[in-house]
């Protein structure tokens, strides 16, 4: 009854200092989180993402990488620690740049919809209200906020207040915004923007994302390509395309062609390109 | 059954009987037809071809019985309920006050025949008398207990048949009749009734006891105005609350402040907990949510001096622990979510819970409620990846936005679109992936949707209407043809390796323009 209420919030205060990190090089600072992958938790002191707040930015049309980053994140932590859940705050006009969070998709990329508490706010100072909230009521562990126009009022002193918040209570703060404008004392800022996947022919690959580090108060700068494994949630380096392969778009089709799905090989479509031309676009 | 304004027509409810429909209550016009409880419809429909029928509903004729029970309880603390249709009153001691039992009786009745209800009373020295007097005694003169039919007495039909085929049809010939023999032929229940009715024997009653209202409230000498100063006695208001709660071991679900300002407004503030509460600062942290997300403030004007803290849904507090709502079990957590339900308000609090009923992508998950277990049945889904690849995107856009494709025919996936103005050159495709209306679920949701007049909240996408389904009307118009219900969708990427998940709706035609949308944004 209560006492299984208190059991579980001792069960989850117990698990959090049970999965950060040891200490590393003598440094004494524990990570809240590694990424995964080697070449990128080797440029932080700590080894992964420490407590506190940290920002992720998009670039200009591109409003959903900083979304995707934040939720492959969370989908790290949620799986390091089974009991924990994890609080997403979102204004409204994030929302409606990026659409709502969708579960089975949520759940293909490895994070478990079920553990995530949504907040739906009207405008980035009640979301970032909410993040306060959370912070003092030292539950949940994890919070994602994604900011939209709201973004300028995550400022120097709001983010310093959620450095120290967190850091008290053992928490990561995960700010998106759509650009890097604002000024900002979060511990990493990022610069996040979708990157080509490198599937077979003209299939899609594995989700890809490009990461610039671009502030790093404990550790050092850096860039990645990384590709997202979503079986073991963990980030893998993409092999360099070759220089010479050109990605085109489709050839033209000089003829209506029956059932030419796009996942045919194409080499059907080059025998049938010699038939006369005719009008055969048709603008949707 | 009654209503406001009757009908023009007659009228009948019908409840499954032994399956069949028949006939449970008629309005005078349709006694007067002819026709009985207990006959079937189709028989009822023949010889009243204009009866209007209407569902039993036994639930509310309950609730609306426990209504005029506590709407009765000005005359006396001691009633219970004789349902289907019956009230029973204790007017001992109670008389006097209303000038008499008559004057008592007139009143009860005309209020409830200005409700609209045909009321008949009975008074007696007994209970079973009452009872019987009011069913079967003529209010226009005093009548014998001999003169009563025996059905007055209460007992069930079988017993009335067995008395009638004795030959036994007022209560006057039972009396006379030798108890030994009575006892014999008809057991000791109708003697047990028949000394309750005379009054040789007690009866039983259940009273139905006044529901408890749990309030505080405090009248202050010098008004007070400032919001400070307003929680500050809220929070002491919570705890002689929590302690009122805490004597009967139940917490509140529902909280209200009411505030009364020196020139007579109330303000009246609601806030809502997850699970029963008890506990007097987190009833106060609620309360300081909810002041906070005032628009317009308190309003207090010249200052409020009488303040007033009630709980409303009293439960038992170890409900909704552990097992029942399996969902959250958290305390602190619920506590935060609690907050801030009250402050952004009950429907932008959620979780997703999957639907795996549905294939078709805006129902294939609904947003529940904080407490709801489905929300943890992600475990039993399959993800949708295929070799690393995501086949759904992880986010969706309701309803779909429209875009202008460049695409050869028939089934080719886009080559260009634009959206937002941005056109897009697409380098990776995969599809299409054809999924159709679902026929067997009956309408479609454009039209469920039209139908259903609760609109969805406008303020946040995407906003759950109809229980919490993302529901979108494009998926076949109702003027579609059956080849326009369902979309192909195809994965596609662009030239900066931006990922979408884009739909055309419908089959090629020649001659007609598809339509395309994009759905969602993959990472």
């Amino acid at each position: 009854m209560v006492a299984d209420a208190k059991l579980a919030g001792l069960r989850r205060r117990i698990e959090r200092l049970e999965a950060s990190a040891p200490p590393r090089l003598g440094e004494g600072a524990q990570s809240a989180l590694r990424l995964g992958h080697a070449d990128v938790d080797q440029h932080f002191n700590a080894g992964g993402l420490g407590w506190g707040s940290h920002q992720l930015a998009g670039t200009a049309g591109d409003a959903l990488a900083p979304r995707a980053f934040g939720l492959m994140l969370l989908a790290r932590y949620l799986a390091e620690r089974p009991s924990a859940r994890a609080l997403v705050v979102q204004e409204a006009s994030a929302l409606r740049e990026s659409g709502g969070l969708y579960g089975p998709g949520l759940h293909a990329l490895g994070l478990d919809p079920g553990r995530l508490v949504i907040v739906q706010t009207m405008d980035g100072a009640g979301a970032l209200r909410a993040i306060n909230d959370a912070l003092r009521a030292r539950t949940p562990d994890i919070l994602l906020a994604e900011l939209g126009d709201g973004a300028g009022l995550a400022d120097l002193s709001v983010t310093r207040r959620f450095n120290l918040a967190a850091r008290q209570a053992r928490a990561l703060v995960l700010l998106t915004t759509p650009d890097l404008s604002a000024t900002s004392a979060a511990l990493t800022r990022w610069r996040v923007a979708a990157a080509p996947s490198d599937g077979r022919k003209r299939r899609l690959g594995a989700p890809t994302l490009m990461l610039d580090l671009v502030r790093n108060r404990h550790g050092r700068t850096g860039q990645w390509i990384l590709q997202w494994n979503s079986h073991d949630r963990a980030f893998q380096s993409v092999p360099a395309p070759a220089s010479g392969i050109v990605l085109r778009p489709f050839p033209a089709v000089a003829a209506p062609v029956a059932a030419a799905a796009g996942d045919r090989p194409g080499d059907a479509r080059a025998a049938s390109a010699s038939l006369a031309s005719g009008p055969y676009r048709q603008a949707g | 059954m009654r209503g406001p304004h009757p009908p023009a027509s007659p009228l009948a409810l019908i409840a499954k009987r032994d399956n069949t429909l028949r006939l449970e209550a008629l309005d005078a016009a349709a006694l007067a037809l002819g026709l009985e409880i207990g006959l079937p419809l189709a028989a009822a429909r023949a010889r009243a071809p204009e009866l209007t029928v209407r569902d039993a509903d036994p639930v509310a004729d309950q609730a609306v019985l426990a209504a005029i029970g506590e709407a009765c309880r000005r005359y006396t603390p001691a009633l219970s309920l004789d349902p289907p249709n019956g009230v029973h009153l204790d007017l001992t001691g109670a008389a006097p006050l209303f000038g008499g039992e008559s004057a008592l009786i007139v009143d009860l009745a005309a209020r409830l025949q200005r409700q609209g209800f045909t009321v008949r009373t009975g008074v007696a020295d007994t209970l079973g008398l009452a009872w019987a007097l009011a069913r079967y005694g003529d209010p226009s003169r005093p009548v014998a207990v001999e003169a009563l039919p025996v059905a007055a007495l209460g007992l069930d039909a079988d017993s009335v048949g067995v008395l009638h085929r004795l030959g036994l049809r007022r209560v006057g010939q039972i009396l006379a009749m030798p108890r030994p023999a009575l006892a014999r032929r008809l057991g000791e229940g109708l003697l047990h009734r028949l000394d309750e009715t005379l009054g040789f024997r007690g009866a039983a009653v259940a009273l139905v006891p006044e529901p408890e209202p749990f309030y505080v409230q405090h009248r202050l000498a010098e008004p007070i105005a400032l919001e400070h100063q307003v929680l500050r006695l809220v929070a002491w208001l919570a705890e002689q609350l929590a302690e009122r709660l805490d004597r009967r071991r139940v917490g509140g679900r529902t909280f209200a402040l009411e505030l009364f300002r020196v020139d007579g407004v109330r303000k009246r503030l609601l806030v809502q907990a997850g699970r029963p509460l008890r506990d007097p600062r987190r009833i106060t942290a609620l309360f300081v949510e909810r002041l906070a997300g005032l628009n317009e403030g308190l309003e207090a004007d010249f200052g409020f001096d009488l303040l007033r803290l009630s709980a409303d849904g009293a439960e038992p507090l170890g409900a909704g622990t552990g097992d029942l709502l399996g969902g959250v079990d958290d305390g602190d957590l619920v506590a935060l979510i609690d907050r801030l339900s009250v402050r952004h308000g009950p429907a932008a609090v959620r979780r997703l819970a999957p639907d795996a009923q549905s294939r078709i992508p805006e129902q294939a998950v609904k947003s529940v409620a904080l407490t709801d277990k489905a929300a943890d049945a992600w475990g039993e889904e399959t993800p949708a990846v295929y070799n690393g690849v995501l086949l759904r995107p992880a986010t969706l856009f309701a309803p779909p936005q429209p875009i202008e494709v460049i695409a050869g025919v028939p089934e080719d996936p886009p080559e260009r679109f634009s959206w937002r103005r941005l056109s897009h050159r697409v380098v990776r495709a995969e599809g299409p992936e054809r999924i159709a209306w679902e026929w067997w679920r009956g309408k479609e949701p454009e039209r469920a949707a039209a139908e259903d007049d609760r609109t969805p909240p406008a303020a946040l996408p995407p906003s759950p209407a109809n229980d919490g389904r993302l529901t979108d009307g494009l998926l076949g118009s109702p003027q579609s043809a059956p080849d326009r219900a369902f979309r192909d969708y195809y994965r596609v990427e662009d030239d900066q390796g931006r990922r979408f998940w884009v739909f055309r709706e419908g089959a090629f035609a020649p001659g007609v323009r598809p339509r395309w949308f994009l759905h969602g944004l993959f990472p």
